[in-house]
């Protein structure tokens, strides 16, 4: 069973003439241990995609299923706890708190949802993979861009989510520092068995995604890397 | 509250300028409202420890302590028992060659009398002659010492300070207890058929017996002290104001934190904290800002009022002040209403890119 699944999602914006079809029959699904990418050029859809996967949106018509459970069926609470629980964010932007230390971004997440979330041996093995264990006394402020982001993507683990849904994660960042992003990604979602699902216009990540996904004018398709946005 | 003191202990400028700026109202707050009751208690302070509940005065004196007469005729008239005192009071200056003039309140008594005989000494002893009086402790302030010999006003009579009292002042001014003779003297009515210029009572039902005379409440009474609505009146609106600013200052400034902070709380919710967690964080750190605020004001209010001269009339009543203080959390929660609506109702999907 795929750990989330999107089927014949459509949504609209607007009414009347103004009336936008952004997403058309969309059908998803991803698996523990996959790195997907959605890949699309700006206002393909992909971040209404992203944000309906990650109930932070209902669609129109269709129906999210995370773990067999319908997302359209919750209750705002229970949405949140699902978020909480499940589904682990990367954004682009403003993704920590600005006035806690990165040790305390995880105390945070701590004093919010007390069981489930990695244990410190977890969370240093984890640090360590990323690169960041002597980066637990710093403000998000004296990071660079990829440590940042690195931080961001730890944080996002912590609670031990099943799904990671990651938006536009290179944005900013040099082709070392994609692939870097890249690869740690795929191990992530092979060591750690999720389901991580990038959405991105970055083509650079193409090369360490299971599978690729292409939305173009709200219909979306599954690519080989060799075709994606060939037209 | 976790994320409410991490960023108060991240942002110390930024917080302290908000907790300088609720300490000054607060302390404001403070020193007004204790200058408030002080000038209200040397209003009544006389009053009080009489522990009167009515006063009879003419009925044609406008409730007027010191317009009010009453006759021989009327006084005997009314049957006064234990709990009556008759007084006569008019308002003087009492000075010493060589000491500061002092102006006062003159107040007569009769020695057979309860506020007489209920008249506490804090040292020297009581008038028993027509030259002899009682003053309260202020004149100790302005130099004078028992044994000190006084005139009043333009006459030149010498009065000998035989006590001292303390908490004596009416309409702010310092007692002067003397017989009741003295007082006519000292009113220039001694061939005039004149009792006294009240019947001040401990019992809140007592009736006067003539049609000439009045009895009212002991609040009544104190209500028509010359100024001493207007004062409280005045001191209760500047009160009230601040009370309002306080609030108008910690919702703006915790309105434009929470907006510069908004993308921050938009990225919290979309990773699944719930709304009334990161509520619960702008209204502790309302309350924390405005609990240190009252705290530093407090205690800069009392290190003044440690400070002031003595004659600076300032009492602290601990119970109405922690109202006040509880008044200002209170103003502070409300202050965070706003941006807690702001933070419960942002849109996650506004912090994912396009």
């Amino acid at each position: 069973m795929s750990v989330i699944e999107l089927k014949n999602i459509n949504k609209y914006f607007g009414s009347g003439i103004s009336k936008v079809h952004v997403l058309k029959d969309v059908n998803f699904a991803a698996d523990r241990g996959q790195l997907i990418l959605v890949v699309g050029p700006s206002g393909s859809g992909k971040s209404t995609f992203l944000t309906i996967a990650g109930g932070l949106q209902t669609p129109t018509s269709g129906s999210v299923e995370v773990e067999g459970q319908a997302v359209e069926s919750l209750t705002k609470a229970q949405r949140d706890k699902l978020r909480l629980n499940q589904i682990g964010f990367v954004l682009q932007s403003y993704n920590l708190v600005p006035y806690l230390k990165v040790k305390e971004q995880f105390e945070f997440v701590d004093k919010i949802k007390r069981e489930g979330n990695l244990d410190q041996n977890e969370l240093s093995g984890l640090l360590d993979q990323l690169g960041i264990s002597q980066l637990v006394n710093q403000y998000p402020g004296e990071l660079s861009g990829g440590q940042t982001q690195r931080v961001a993507i730890a944080r996002a683990l912590y609670a031990n989510p099943d799904i990671v849904l990651a938006d536009e994660p290179t944005a900013a960042l040099d082709s070392e520092k994609v692939a870097e992003v890249g690869r740690l990604f795929k191990n992530l979602a092979g060591t750690r068995n999720k389901a991580v699902v990038v959405v991105t216009h970055d083509l650079r990540l193409l090369d360490f995604a299971n599978k690729t996904y292409e939305i173009l004018d709200g219909k979306i398709s599954l690519k080989d890397k060799e075709h994606v946005l060939d037209h | 509250m976790y994320l409410a003191l991490k960023e108060i202990k991240h942002e110390k400028l930024r917080y302290g300028l908000i907790i300088a700026m609720v300490s000054l109202i607060a302390y404001l707050i403070f020193i007004l409202t204790s200058l408030a009751f002080g000038l209200a208690g040397e209003n009544t302070q006389a009053i009080n420890s009489w522990d009167a509940k009515s006063v009879v005065l003419n009925k044609d004196s406008n409730i007027n302590l010191a317009q009010s007469t009453i006759t021989n005729a009327q006084a005997k008239d009314d049957r006064l028992t234990s709990k009556e005192s008759l007084i006569g009071s008019t308002p003087v200056v009492a000075k010493d060659k060589s000491k500061e003039k002092v102006s006062a309140s003159f107040i007569g008594l009769r020695s057979n009398q309860f506020i007489y005989q209920d008249l506490k000494i804090s040292s020297g002893h009581k008038a028993k002659t027509n030259h002899q009086v009682v003053v309260d402790e202020k004149f100790k302030t302005e130099g004078y010492k028992l044994g000190d010999k006084v005139t009043m006003n333009s006459f030149d009579d010498k009065y000998e300070i035989v006590g001292f009292t303390k908490n004596a002042k009416l309409n702010i001014a310092p007692v002067i207890y003397g017989t009741l003779p003295t007082w006519k003297y000292l009113r220039g009515m001694n061939n005039v058929p004149v009792a006294g210029s009240a019947i001040i009572s401990r019992n809140a039902s007592y009736n006067e017996h003539n049609q000439h005379l009045k009895t009212y409440s002991t609040n009544e009474f104190i209500q028509k002290l010359p100024g001493y609505s207007a004062q409280n009146t005045t001191f209760g609106f500047m009160i009230g104001f601040l009370m309002i600013i306080s609030l108008v200052i910690i919702a703006v400034f915790l309105y434009i934190l929470t907006m510069q902070a908004l993308p921050t709380y938009a990225v919290l919710r979309a990773q699944g904290i719930p709304a009334r967690a990161l509520v619960s964080t702008i209204t502790s750190q309302s309350v924390i800002l405005m609990a240190a605020g009252v705290i530093i004001g407090g205690l800069i209010a009392a290190l003044t009022g440690w400070l002031l001269p003595v004659g600076v009339p300032m009492a602290f009543d601990i119970p109405v002040l922690t109202w006040i203080s509880i008044g200002l959390m209170i103003m502070g929660v409300i202050g965070a209403a706003i941006p807690a609506q702001k933070i419960a109702t942002v849109d996650p999907v506004s912090v994912i890119g396009g």
